[in-house]
């Protein structure tokens, strides 16, 4: 019947229906579907931005018909891509139709204007997985679109391709720094820091500076190892000498997370060749919201990790034994537990089956084990790894209560995990954990699930996934150190599977695909960056407890300033006693502590109008316990000479949030 | 002189142990523990159940944590030796080295390390956390799917096609789309026993069945009081019409409903026979019939859409196997189903003109002629236009309704971000997806997906248990169809698939979406839960009373006693249980009517009514425990204010 109909029809017309037939069968209707989205998303911006009600309203032709608007401004898109495609094809022997589809494809990210242009909208804290969604979609089109545009060949050995990559990593990593200490140094003058944790880390820096190793006028015992191990604050601790306040670690902090970027760019560009998509990854990783969480909230030891981790893996990769192991000694300074994360980069060695790694793993592993052991049971005297004493609850224990029946530590922390699988599921996939997971995943498009040595994760995912406080598994803690390396090595690794051809790739060209997802995690991570990360003010970004205050008020400065004068005043040896707010400002002080701890302090030092302490203090001025030395209203520093002890109003203390 | 005397002979002799381990890979000692646990923990939960309810524990405690670590380790040692003992025994019948047949049997078993997830599907973890159970689902279709890639022989070409096991598959399939029309029709009898079903939608349709099998083919007396037609443009509705005159109740439409609905399993075989053979077809249509959304659909009062999915498989397999004439047909049943087929109809168009081959070319041609004229003629035809059902899901920012369309401003495109991207989407693309673990996403045609996907995506709110849930009925063939497409992909065996056994992912995956669709109908789905389970907004009530039973005969006898042409009004609950009254209308249209039926437990309307009564408007003449019937005394047309009721 159709043939009968079909012989009737004049063979021109039979001609270009059999064309279009053939063309759409080869092609599929992307072309068409592109121009349509492409028309739809450039109405719908235009109608946010100049529309009635938009941000610049402004009557355009069709803004109140937009139907209409979408169809011509579709017709523009096919016109305009049609005009390239012709064009082009002069130069080019392919046919216009495929340039046409070309064309399209490089101007899909446009397809995410509208909703890009939807976050202006503070909707980051009420709606993560909206942006997060948002953010992917873009990163996809970003993708798409590059992938017509990047080459199938392996990077230029030319030096001038080599410089200006090593120049653009450079660049981005300085910028990084600048800024980031620009808004933390900001954030620490406006009394936005606080004894836990940037007070316990300045304690631990200046009594080591000082002679007495690891020690902390805040932690219980007068040291640090009642909490954790952390020698490599040591060799660290001379550059307090220089300039002995809080903006040392920060900016320490923020310099040595932003070195990270450089073994990310010689890593991605180790996998997969190509030096644009190494820089995009490297600007990425200074991008990476879970990043700035590490570097704005105060200063941590274990944030140290992430570079050496990054340098240690890039070493095993390319096998460079000596760097292997330098960096290996330094991450086993880091902190008490690093060793738990050595062995499994140990089970990774050793069963990536290559024979000239065997031993680099063995090795890593005996001596992670030794390690930890001669740590755990010399220095902190505790072999529980979460810090527990035998017999007793406490230590870390409470991190992780749900998984651990009351009173009980690790060994019941196991038991759960080999014995209630499901329980254990049920608690590790909760929404909050799923959006944690989310958050750190997403901008690296899942690449890292991709990746063979996915056992990297085990120790950090355990770390954070586990817990039952809601800090361990937040991207603005430092508990993600543990993660972001491998995050980050493992998304290299994918690309080198992709690129190499070790991961199915359909159609697809392995090399170019692997160079395109590269810049479309460059923009996923930009676009989460700029909704969850430090960088650009946003109304989901926490460094720790608090949301960064990034205002420069005179009054805070002037405060600050005072502050540092009177603590280069104070007899070395001295003890004096603040709020959580403002022993933070004083690290040029012997020994600083909390108002509790007032009665055995030289000096104290109070905001007479915070509580709950403030008009206590003022009371005991009164009574002759304390004597005014200096004021910056409403700061004093008083001298002290308690007679008694003294209790801390109603029982208070001020918590880690104050 | 040992190893120990020389260090470097004894490092270098580690070396090669740690590189000896190494090579067994992580599986070999990863799998017996995953496989220990998964079996020491599942079977554990299997003996005693109070074990698989601390998974709903706020807090770890140390009951049974010490026999279920016992029967964890017992479990271990015993798939270690298991795997090790076959792998003997297999050493010694083929020669294959020991350590790859241990870790092969390792791998075939993995999908026991998914017991526990199965047996925590007792739990009532849906509703609430239903990503959590889709979670434990797709972990346990994907383990059974990689156990399935494991086991089966590699790149065995597809078998050639012996009657036997053709007619035992096409018997299996016709078994469960059997038990499926029972099982949906018999909860869908309850449902609506008990009095869980009202005007919207399923008395609507009873009262449009009636009014088409009397000759009036388009009247809709509970449509505005009978002034207008239906909203909807559903010409199949009166070509079914005819099956009403056989039984004419609302059990009627539930029955036919399922069976036409289960009737798209055989459609579903034929499509997908052809590409991955019987077998893995049978057990593609059985997922089909597991698809929790299908059963919603299904018990879902009834709609006309839902005649839609068989006709959309049929569809679709007359244009793979190029049946021209049956294809012209469906097509014109398609577009009689609603207004809106035609937009389907377009899209299957698209493509037949990118499938291979003229005929099918030329029938896309003809497809997309034949739904653009549609598009007109039903635009005029239809009360609501053609784009009547885009208003009614997508209301409030649509382009097409002047009165209804908002300004659009910077608002506009935050709600639709905000409807786009809620979790209740998400989740619904996950319930749709899952099953089929997301295949169709993978395969060109995708098109097929682009009206009913449109729908979905802009819908005002999810449509799983809202009014618009049987909306999902334009999405589900075309995504069985792109399963089909993409399995049969991998079956052939063609294309660049690298290292990977094609036609054994194809089984594996088939065998894995099997898994899937039944354990979601388990545990998401009405038929084997006893939960509350919600079609459409309303809940399924599932066990009618005695009294709810006599009470519908009663009024299925009272509707029957009245003669041809009888205008009867009643409240909303009641008006599905008088589907043999010709002309049906709702209390407020009562003034004009000869009887009226109400339910007394709406007190406030029953307050009202009794109070007409008093005034002489209304003569009770019979009461059948709850419901009231009057004999109408109107003098006049009631007041707008009197006769507004708000009985939906």
């Amino acid at each position: 019947m159709l043939s009968t109909i079909a012989s009737r029809v004049p063979p021109r017309l039979a001609g270009t229906a059999y064309a279009v037939a053939t063309t759409v069968r080869e092609r599929g209707v992307g072309f068409v579907l592109w121009t349509l989205a492409l028309g739809a998303a450039l109405s719908e911006s235009a109608l946010d931005l100049f529309g009635p009600g938009g941000v610049l309203p402004r009557a355009f032709p069709l803004s109140t018909r937009p139907a209409w608007l979408v169809f011509t401004v579709s017709l523009v898109v096919a016109l305009t891509a049609f005009g390239v495609a012709s064009l082009r094809s002069r130069r080019e022997p392919r046919g216009k139709l495929a340039l046409y589809e070309e064309n399209v494809r490089l101007a899909s990210p446009l397809v995410a204007l509208p909703f890009l242009l939807v976050l202006r909208e503070p909707l980051e804290h009420m709606h993560p997985g909206a942006v997060v969604a948002i953010a992917a979609m873009t990163g996809v089109l970003t993708s798409y679109a590059a992938y017509a545009v990047v080459s199938e060949r392996d990077s230029s050995p030319s030096r001038r391709a080599r410089w200006a990559a090593v120049i653009a990593v450079g660049v981005a990593t300085l910028a990084y720094t600048f800024f980031a200490c620009r808004i933390t140094i900001a954030n620490h003058v406006n009394l936005n820091t606080g004894r836990s944790d940037l007070g316990y880390y300045l304690s631990i820096f200046r009594q080591t500076s000082q002679g007495h190793l690891l020690g902390c006028s805040l932690c219980g015992g007068g040291s640090h190892l009642t909490g954790h191990f952390d020698p490599i604050l040591i060799p660290l601790s001379p550059l307090f000498l220089i300039y002995p306040f809080a903006e040392t670690l920060l900016v320490l902090q923020t310099v040595w997370l932003a070195a990270g970027a450089i073994p990310v760019y010689l890593l991605v560009h180790h996998h997969v060749r190509h030096r644009g998509a190494a820089v995009a990854f490297a600007v990425a990783y200074l991008a990476y919201p879970a990043l700035h969480g590490v570097n704005f909230f105060d200063f941590h030891s274990v944030a140290l990790c992430i570079p050496l981790f990054l340098v240690l893996l890039y070493c095993l990769e390319r096998g460079y034994r000596l760097g292997y192991y330098v960096a290996l000694g330094l991450l086993l300074l880091v902190r008490e537990d690093i060793p738990i994360a050595l062995v499994f980069i140990g089970l990774f060695t050793v069963f990536s089956k290559r024979a000239d790694r065997a031993r680099l793993g063995w090795t890593t592993m005996v001596l992670a084990v030794v390690y930890f052991v001669t740590v755990k049971a010399v220095f902190m005297h505790r072999v529980d790894p979460l810090n527990t004493q035998t017999g007793h609850s406490g230590g870390y224990a409470y991190y992780y209560e749900a998984m651990i029946p009351a009173g009980r530590s690790t060994a019941a922390l196991i038991g759960t995990l080999l014995s209630k699988p499901t329980f254990v599921l049920a608690q590790v996939f909760s929404d909050d954990k799923v959006d944690f997971m989310l958050k750190l995943l997403v901008p690296l498009f899942l690449l890292p699930l991709l990746a063979r040595g996915r056992m990297l994760l085990t120790y950090g995912a355990a770390l954070t996934l586990l817990a039952s406080r809601q800090y361990l598994f937040s991207i603005h803690f430092q508990y993600t150190s543990l993660l972001i390396p491998f995050l980050f090595v493992l998304a290299a690794a994918a690309l080198g599977r992709i690129s190499s051809g070790e991961l199915w790739t359909g159609e697809w060209s392995g090399p170019r695909l692997a160079r395109s997802l590269a810049f479309g995690v460059l923009v996923t991570t930009l676009i989460c960056s700029w909704k969850f990360g430090a960088l650009v003010e946003n109304s989901d970004f926490q460094g720790g407890f608090r949301p960064l205050n990034r205002d420069h008020d005179p009054e805070h400065v002037a405060l600050a300033r005072w502050l540092k004068q009177i603590a280069l005043t104070i007899p070395k040896g001295s003890r004096i006693a603040g709020n959580s707010r403002i022993i933070t400002h004083l690290g040029p002080v012997t020994s600083i502590d909390l108002l509790e701890n007032r009665a055995k302090a030289d000096y104290v030092v109070v905001n007479v109008a915070s509580r709950p302490f403030g008009p206590r203090i003022v009371e005991e001025a009164a009574e002759g316990n304390l004597t005014l030395v200096a004021s910056h209203e409403p700061v004093r520093l008083y001298k002290a000479h308690y007679k008694t002890h003294v209790a801390a109003p109603d029982g208070a203390s001020e918590s880690p949030e104050q | 002189m040992n190893a120990l005397s020389r260090p470097k002979r004894f490092l270098g002799w580690i070396d090669r142990v740690v590189l000896a381990v190494g090579a067994l890979g992580v599986g070999a000692f990863g799998w017996p523990f995953a496989l220990g646990i998964g079996l020491g923990a599942g079977l554990f939960g299997i003996v005693q159940p109070k074990f698989v309810a601390t998974m709903t524990a706020h807090r770890a405690t140390m009951d049974f944590m010490k026999p279920a670590l016992i029967a964890s380790a017992v479990a271990v040692v015993v798939v270690a030796l298991s795997a090790l003992v076959i792998a003997w025994l297999r050493r010694r019948r083929t020669g294959t080295p020991l350590a790859l047949t241990y870790v092969g049997v390792l791998k075939s078993g993995a999908f026991l390390t998914a017991l526990p997830l199965v047996v925590a599907l007792t739990q009532p973890i849906a509703p609430g956390r239903e990503w959590l159970a889709l979670l434990f689902i797709l972990t346990t279709a994907a383990l059974v799917a990689y156990s399935a890639y494991q086991t089966w022989p590699l790149d065995e070409p597809l078998a050639r096609t012996r009657r036997f096991a053709r007619a035992a598959s096409l018997t299996v399939v016709v078994a469960a789309a059997a038990f499926f029309a029972w099982k949906l029709s018999r909860l869908g009898i309850a449902n609506h026993l008990s009095f869980g079903t009202g005007r919207a939608d399923l008395g609507l349709y009873v009262s449009r069945f009636r009014e088409a099998s009397e000759g009036r083919l388009f009247a809709c007396t509970l449509c505005e009081s009978g002034r207008h037609s239906y909203l909807h443009l559903e010409p199949i509705v009166a070509l079914l019409s005819p099956i009403y005159l056989a039984s004419s109740s609302a059990q009627t439409l539930i029955v036919l409903q399922a069976l036409i609905l289960a009737s798209g399993a055989i459609a579903a075989f034929f499509l997908a026979e052809r590409l991955i053979g019987n077998v893995a077809a049978a057990a593609l249509a059985v997922a089909y019939l597991a698809y929790p959304p299908l059963q919603e659909v299904a018990l879902f009062d009834f709609h006309a859409i839902a005649v839609a999915v068989p006709l959309a498989l049929w569809l679709l397999y007359a244009l793979e196997t190029e049946r021209v004439r049956t294809y012209l047909v469906l097509a014109a049943l398609l577009l009689l189903v609603r207004e809106d087929t035609c937009f389907v109809l377009f899209t299957v168009g698209i493509y037949a003109l990118a499938s291979p081959g003229g005929v099918r070319n030329r029938l896309g041609w003809a497809t997309l002629a034949l739904s653009l004229v549609a598009v007109v003629v039903m635009h005029f035809a239809a009360k609501g236009g053609v784009l009547a059902t885009y208003d009614e899901v997508i209301s409030d920012f649509t382009f097409t309704r002047k009165p209804r369309r908002p300004t659009i401003s910077a608002p506009f495109s935050l709600v639709m971000v905000q409807r786009i991207f809620s979790e209740g989407k998400a989740l619904h693309a996950a319930e749709l997806l899952s099953p089929l673990l997301a295949l169709p996403l993978l395969v060109r045609g995708r098109v097929l997906l682009l009206y009913g996907g449109l729908l979905a995506l802009l819908a005002t709110g999810p449509l799983p248990v809202s009014p618009n849930a049987h909306q999902v009925a334009l999405l589900i063939p075309f995504l069985f169809a792109l399963t089909v497409k993409a399995l049969g992909a991998l079956f052939s065996g063609r294309g660049p698939y690298g290292t990977v056994s094609a036609r054994a992912l194809g089984r594996a995956l088939t065998a894995g979406i099997l898994v899937c669709s039944l354990l979601e109908c388990y545990e998401l789905g009405p038929i084997f839960t006893g939960a509350s389970y919600r079609a459409g907004p309303r809940e399924i009530l599932r066990v009618p009373t005695k009294d709810q039973v006599a009470l519908d005969a009663n009024l299925q006898k009272l509707a029957g006693s009245w003669p041809k042409g009888t205008k009867v009004a009643a409240s909303s609950i009641l008006l599905p249980h008088l589907g043999r009254a010709s002309r049906l209308y709702t209390l407020d249209d009562r003034a004009g009517t000869d009887y009226v039926v109400l339910f007394m437990k709406q007190r406030p309307i029953a307050r009202r009514i009794e109070a007409e009564e008093t005034a002489g408007q209304l003569v009770r003449v019979a009461s059948y425990g709850d419901a009231v019937v009057y004999r109408a005394r109107y003098r006049a047309r009631l007041s707008r204010q009197a006769r507004q009721l708000d009985d939906e």
